[in-house]
């Protein structure tokens, strides 16, 4: 009697502890929201595979920066010019066995200064889930818990054992056991490397960045450049919502096109610019986390249809959803595409906003001017102080490529490397921001 | 007593709870994978598409290739080579940059060991300038009018009208040659991935430029020209694609820029002209399709 009694109720405490588990992976599962947007985009897309659009994901998705640290812990940025670096590392490291992420005991600023380590830096926070999707890592992609994270550390001092995924915006370190890996094959990638570049990683405002203490010399370049034709975006956002007629709207150089029942589509273009902005009224759901978040606006600026291939994430904003994308060459963003970049999608309650430019980049052409040099990053700040910017007021400083118009033909345009600062949350060459005190307060 | 009896209520309660939240969370995370489907059925109503207009591709690769952008802004490299030529009269057109070049006496060979001894007769820099940079291409060729070789880079076979070298066969004799030559190319950025060659022929009959009734003879990745541009000449992958209308037997050549998967259309007719070999041997078709299946251009 007493033996039955003792059973019942340690199987009534299991039951209701499994019962507790399965609930709060059902709530904090957000899958749900991911399928509704899935069979929206799928009835729009027709050429396209999905293989392209994985492989898209995963492209906007690739770090921009590998930084080596060397045994002295001295860091270089490195790249090569004839081979993708940052892809061959990702299709490295999806033939690797990533485990379960847990948190690190490591000390943040012991971590990204170690010796003999290398870390693929990406411009802002990405979810460890959409990592481990675009990795091929199952025990990643179906963790329980989401993690942000900006870098990626692993040693390559003997076998490659482990992997920190590090957050530089909350100093938070989380590591997952790494089994599979040859450090052999990551050290002949590195050591393929036809440009290496002395940096630090210094804080601004409490962020850590690439800083260049002994300046750094890079290539210009040049682009053939086309203008996408308005029509092309209407076929591919407005034509296949339910109701096909499309009302037109023009006011000075912008031109407005309605679709949709209520108007709920609208394609606002405007010629003087080149900028667009696509507003889906229909979609009122916020997503709910960052890997949400990154997929959805991935979803958004596909279904746009330019050419993604040099398109790179650049900033994710989860107060007020909104991620921007943008063009870079060789590691760097280029800035003056437009006033946002190559794409911002925004999300609110009552609905979704993409940004985009018609400006693509169509074939590299030659420069004309040789390597250009630029100053120390500190040199740079200093300057701005000087200048009667307080240190507290910039945000963000990032080596970039600058969009010049050629003189000559409205076709072609000139990728200049310089520095670009952030004040105010605008972002803007160094030497505009010396021009034009106005901001100076 | 009482309390027992709960007990065992509450017990079979939560297992009923248990095994509902059981199901409808594994329903949750099954309706992820139902909704990739749709995506990758389009490539296979294309294929059906295509059967049923009755257009035979055979196996098609469906590996991604790689490649570069390549420019030169040298074209007239052959110009300041020609004093290496002996045994030959030869003139150069710097308008199209073409060397013509005829044989003082006439070279003879066997039908059969044509190519075999004109592969050879390249390697020497006496005969043809860079000769050793030449690679024959049976596809382009016509082993009763013109053996054509097509030029190697470091990068990759070039398939351009501007580094070709097109022997003249008449009967058993070569009679002379007209050779183009590319030279300092330079990688303007980072390696690309291609598209495969299942996606070019995908997109070459989405933009209805494969007729009903056809085959695909042949299919090759090359650097072709794409655009010349502040001095300068862009090369880029193309996948070049023969098609054969099955009654008539017209053969036409497609290309389509691996890079932008755009079906390059002015220069089909200019490029089908010289390699207008109309009833091509079926030997050597069959194997430069065997050659073509590595879809990267090293």
């Amino acid at each position: 009697m007493r033996k039955t009694n003792i059973l019942v109720r340690i199987s009534l405490i299991i039951v209701v502890l499994i019962s507790l588990v399965l609930s709060y992976l059902i709530w904090t599962n957000n899958q749900r929201y991911e399928k509704r947007t899935d069979t929206q985009t799928t009835t729009k897309r027709d050429v396209t595979s999905s293989d392209t659009n994985e492989q898209n994901l995963a492209q906007v998705y690739l770090p921009t920066e590998i930084i080596s640290v060397d045994s002295k812990s001295q860091h270089h940025l490195i790249y090569n010019h004839k081979e993708s670096l940052v892809s061959e590392l990702r299709d490295t490291m999806k033939t690797w066995k990533i485990w379960t992420a847990h948190a690190s005991t490591s000390k943040y600023d012991e971590l990204i200064s170690q010796s003999n380590t290398v870390q693929l830096v990406n411009p802002d926070q990405i979810s460890l889930q959409l990592f481990g999707k675009v990795e091929a890592q199952k025990a990643l992609k179906n963790a329980i818990r989401d993690r942000s994270f900006t870098r990626v550390i692993f040693s390559t001092e003997g076998d490659i054992d482990k992997v920190f995924f590090v957050n530089d915006q909350t100093k938070k370190i989380w590591q997952s056991r790494v089994t599979d890996a040859k450090v052999s094959k990551i050290l002949s990638l590195l050591r393929a490397a036809d440009y290496s570049a002395k940096v630090a990683l210094r804080s601004v405002q409490g962020q850590v960045r690439t800083f260049y203490p002994e300046g750094l010399s890079l290539r210009p370049y040049s682009y053939l450049i086309t203008r996408r034709n308005e029509n092309t975006y209407i076929s591919a956002l407005l034509s296949d919502s339910a109701n096909s007629t499309v009302d037109t709207r023009e006011s000075g150089n912008e031109t407005t096109y309605y679709a949709g029942n209520y108007n709920d589509y609208q394609l606002l273009v405007d010629h003087s610019t080149d900028q667009l902005k696509y507003t889906d009224n229909t979609q009122s759901d916020v997503p709910a986390s960052l890997q949400a978040l990154l997929e959805q606006s991935f979803k958004a600026i596909s279904e746009v249809d330019n050419p993604l291939t040099d398109v790179r994430f650049f900033d994710a904003d989860t107060d007020n959803n909104t991620v921007s994308f943008r063009s870079y060459v060789e590691g760097f963003p280029i800035f003056q595409q437009s006033d946002f970049g190559a794409f911002k999608v925004s999300y609110t309650n009552t609905g979704s906003q993409v940004d985009f430019s018609s400006r693509i980049l169509q074939v590299p052409i030659p420069a004309t001017t040789s390597r250009v040099a630029l100053p120390s990053t500190q040199s740079v700040l200093d300057t701005l102080k000087n200048a009667g910017y307080a240190t507290d007021k910039i945000q963000d400083i990032i080596v970039g490529y600058r969009w010049v118009p050629d003189t000559e033909s409205t076709d072609i345009i000139d990728l200049k490397p310089t520095y670009y600062v952030q004040i105010g949350g605008k972002w803007r060459d160094y030497q505009d921001w010396l021009a034009d005190k106005s901001e100076v307060k | 007593m009482d309390f027992r009896r709960i007990e065992w209520i509450f017990l079979v309660v939560f297992i009923a709870l248990d095994i509902f939240l059981a199901v409808s969370y594994s329903q949750n995370n099954n309706n992820i994978v139902i909704t990739e489907d749709p995506g990758t059925s389009t490539s296979d109503t294309i294929l059906q598409d295509m059967r049923d207009d009755n257009i035979t591709v055979g196996s098609l690769s469906t590996k991604q290739g790689e490649g570069y952008y390549l420019s030169t802004q040298n074209e007239d490299e052959l110009r300041t080579h020609l004093d290496r030529l002996v045994g030959q009269t030869y003139s150069y057109n710097a308008m199209t940059h073409t060397l013509t070049s005829k044989f003082t006496t006439v070279l003879s060979y066997d039908q059969e060991k044509m190519v075999a001894e004109l592969k050879s007769f390249v390697k020497d820099e006496n005969n043809v300038i860079f000769g050793k940079e030449y690679t024959y291409e049976a596809a382009l060729s016509d082993p009763k009018k013109d053996i054509v070789f097509v030029q190697k880079s470091t990068h990759g076979v070039i398939l351009d009208t501007q580094a070709e070298l097109i022997f003249k066969i008449s009967g058993n004799n070569v009679t002379g040659y007209t050779q183009t030559y590319i030279s300092d190319l330079t990688v303007l950025r980072e390696k690309q991935t291609a598209i495969s060659a299942f996606e070019a022929v995908q997109l070459l009959y989405i933009s209805s430029e494969i007729p009903q009734n056809s085959k695909i003879v042949w299919y090759k990745l090359g650097y072709s020209e794409l655009i010349d541009v502040r001095g300068s000449v862009i090369y880029v992958p193309v996948w070049n694609i023969m098609i054969e209308h099955k009654d008539t037997k017209n053969e036409s050549l497609k290309k389509v820029n691996a890079f932008s998967s755009t079906v390059i259309k002015n220069q089909t007719t200019s490029t089908s002209t010289t390699s207008s070999s109309t009833t091509s041997s079926s030997s050597s078709v069959v194997t430069s399709s065997a050659d073509s299946s590595n879809s990267s251009v090293q």
